[in-house]
């Protein structure tokens, strides 16, 4: 479908990378169908634990292949996660001069203020409680690259 | 003195006239044996010399007895104005014990009015008939007998005063009787009086000490302060200080204060075996008749039990404060776990319906939208127990607010819901400023408000009705709607959580619980009024502070 967009779109749109990091199969598949509706030329990869957004990150194991897993230009990040916990990923993305400079948006169920002042101050860019709706949910994370790769400028490297 | 000196010349002029009748004899001696005859005129002058002398060895006498007869004249006097102007009543009694001479002071045993000379010469039983069947009477008697004064103390009582106590002194007089009274009723009561509060004193719960400020030794103290510091032996050997364990010099600042005025405190005493105790101190100074500081009264109330209860209570409140933290936690787990797959089954069944929508029959589509609106209501209900649990749990700002400002905001998030009904609502122009959490007040009108909505007659047009009032301590908000009401029975139920008193699939029945829990945190109360069919009344109050906490 992304490839058949390429020939679509104008020459200078280029392809944007998110990467999901959501524990949840079912909230993964619904998050990739939010996305999918967007008219944002995109190249969504998805991860379930905060080990494995480590290694896409830093090209470790299987990630290795630039090509195939490109840096991401926004990060979609869940809190829960099993292992390695979402503010525990942020932080070493926020700690790495590698990865600082990736917009990083907390996308979670939490609406705890304990837990927003706690990712701002981590260097979250933004701070999202999942709409339970699910009409709602798919409006709201469409808006997500839209802003962010569309309205917003991202860093250019 | 004066009187002696004179005497004293007396005394001289007659030891001279006698030197000289002794000189002018030896010289008549010597006169003699040197003529061998007598000198008529030396013989003459010693005839002179003697009646001289002799005359005034006369008015000598005749002087000093005059002069003994003026004193014992005068003491006599003065002994009589002594007993005559005494306050103790001085009797003299013959054998008979009849009445022979009594003082005015004798005169206040009597009924007032009585005259002495009604008295003096009647006997003792026609004075005073209750005496006979006395153990007094036969003292008085046993004394003419045996010359024995006695002492005894007697109660009388007077027909005016009442009971009069007496110390009265006996003592034989010639052949008959003499009788000191003194009154000591007021004595008697101060002694009482001394006596009961040394007694409270002695049995105090509380430790009571006297310390001199002389040398800091204990001059008093009390059985529970010998019990309490266990002091055994001679407690007038105790320093003060030996009785506290004082690291912080407190001691020595509660003295000066004390001196200055007096002091209340905590301090940690020491018994004599080492053992600590908390104490509660008051401390005054003792003042003498010249209203120097001589020495510190300290009552001291042992605080063991009460600051172990204030230790307990706030080993429980850390507790409780940690078990609340607990469960704050545990709802926000519990409602994160339950919200993820909730939002699965809302998702999927909303992908199924718009994707595949078009090959499902209506009866397939309508479990779908069971499926979605059970999903949609269980989020609902997540959510106002995590709005529960936080309303109970999440610290409290106090902000200045303008009331009408939070109406306005509250009925803009319902607008919605508002236009749906077609219902109105009423509110003064003018509301107070309290001192809220914003968001708090906000829900707390929100959930009354909804509540107004939700409840509303069917067909009928809503009306909704803010209203306030003050008192001195409190403003009183009302919320009335002419809804369907509530049964008086269930009037107390409905504060309660899961409590809904209609099977409307909006409501969660947390609401009220919600804004009772929001309402009694801000210290205000709230309850409601209400008829079947009559609509209902909503009342609740925020206390008047005007303190910002952020």
């Amino acid at each position: 479908m992304d490839e058949e967009r390429v020939g679509e779109e104008p020459v200078e749109q280029k392809s944007v990378c998110i990467l999901v990091v959501e524990d949840d199969p079912g909230h993964r598949e619904l998050i990739s169908e939010a996305i999918k509706d967007t008219e944002i030329l995109n190249n969504t990869q998805l991860v379930k634990d905060g080990d494995e957004a480590l290694h896409y990150l830093y090209r470790e194991g299987e990630y290795g292949n630039e090509q195939k897993y490109p840096k991401p230009d926004l990060i979609l990040l869940d809190l829960k996660l099993p292992g390695l916990n979402g503010k525990d990923v942020l932080r070493k993305i926020k700690s790495n001069a590698e990865t600082r400079m990736i917009p990083v948006i907390i996308l979670t169920v939490s609406a705890l203020d304990k837990d927003i002042d706690e990712c701002y101050a981590l260097g979250a860019n933004g701070y999202i409680t999942k709409p339970m709706d699910f009409e709602q949910f798919v409006a709201i994370v469409k808006t997500i690259p839209f802003y962010w790769t569309f309205v917003n400028s991202l860093p250019t490297k | 003195m004066h009187r002696r000196r004179l005497s004293a010349i007396n005394k001289l002029t007659l030891e001279a006239i006698g030197v000289g009748f002794l000189l002018i004899f030896l010289l008549e001696c010597f006169y003699i044996i040197t003529t061998r005859g007598i000198s008529p005129v030396l013989v003459s002058l010693d005839i002179f010399l003697s009646v001289l002398v002799m005359l005034g060895i006369a008015f000598y006498y005749m002087a000093q007895r005059a002069r003994m007869e003026r004193t014992l004249r005068e003491s006599e006097e003065k002994l009589r104005g002594f007993i005559e102007s005494s306050t103790d009543a001085f009797t003299l009694w013959d054998s008979k014990l009849n009445l022979i001479e009594a003082n005015e002071a004798s005169l206040k045993f009597h009924p007032s009015g009585t005259k002495m000379e009604n008295l003096i010469g009647k006997n003792m039983l026609d004075i005073m008939p209750d005496l006979k069947k006395t153990e007094t009477y036969d003292r008085y008697l046993e004394v003419i007998k045996t010359g024995r004064p006695f002492f005894i103390n007697d109660v009388i009582t007077h027909p005016e005063f009442g009971n009069m106590h007496l110390a009265v002194k006996t003592f034989k007089v010639g052949d008959g009787l003499g009788v000191i009274t003194i009154d000591v009723t007021e004595l008697k009561k101060v002694e009482e009086s001394m006596n009961l509060l040394s007694a409270a004193v002695k049995t105090s719960i509380d430790a009571i000490s006297v310390t001199s400020i002389g040398n800091g030794k204990l001059i008093f103290c009390n059985d529970a302060f010998l019990k309490q510091w266990r002091v055994e032996g001679d407690f007038h050997d105790l320093h003060y200080t030996d009785c506290f364990d004082d690291n912080s010099g407190i001691l020595k600042k509660s003295v000066q204060s004390t001196i200055k005025g007096g002091w209340t405190g905590e301090m940690t005493a020491k018994a004599m075996n080492g053992q600590t105790f908390p104490v509660l101190v008051t401390s005054s100074p003792v003042l003498d008749g010249n209203g120097k500081t001589f020495g510190l009264l300290n009552i001291f109330k042992d605080i063991t039990e009460r600051k172990k209860a204030e230790e307990n209570l706030c080993n429980t409140l850390k507790e409780l404060e940690a078990r609340n933290k607990e469960l704050d936690e545990y709802v926000y787990m519990m409602s994160h776990d339950l919200k993820t797959p909730l939002l699965n089954i809302q998702g999927f069944a909303s992908l199924m319906k718009k994707k595949h929508g078009d090959e499902l029959d209506e009866k397939t589509k309508h479990y779908i939208d069971t499926v979605i609106s059970g999903a949609r209501y269980l989020d609902t209900l997540l959510n106002d127990i995590l709005a529960l649990s936080r309303a109970g749990l999440s610290k409290l700002k106090s902000e200045r607010i303008e009331l009408l400002e939070t109406v306005h905001l509250s009925l803009k998030s319902l607008q919605t819901s508002i236009a749906e009904k077609g219902a109105e609502v009423l509110f003064p122009n003018e509301l107070p400023v309290v001192y809220y959490d914003p968001t708090g007040l906000r829900e707390v009108f929100i959930n009354l408000l909804s509540n107004a909505l939700e409840y509303s007659k069917q067909g009928g047009k809503p009306i909704i009705e803010i209203s306030w009032n003050e008192n001195m301590n409190e403003n009183v908000i009302l919320v009335k709607d002419n809804g369907i009401g509530i049964e008086e029975k269930y009037l107390d139920k409905i504060f309660q959580p899961f409590e809904r008193l209609s099977s409307d699939e909006n409501g969660t029945g947390l609401g009220l619980s919600i804004t009772k829990k929001i309402v009694e945190r801000h210290g205000g109360r709230i309850w409601a009024e209400s008829k079947s069919g009559e609509g209902s009344a909503f009342y609740f109050t925020i206390p008047k502070v005007t303190k910002e906490v952020k």
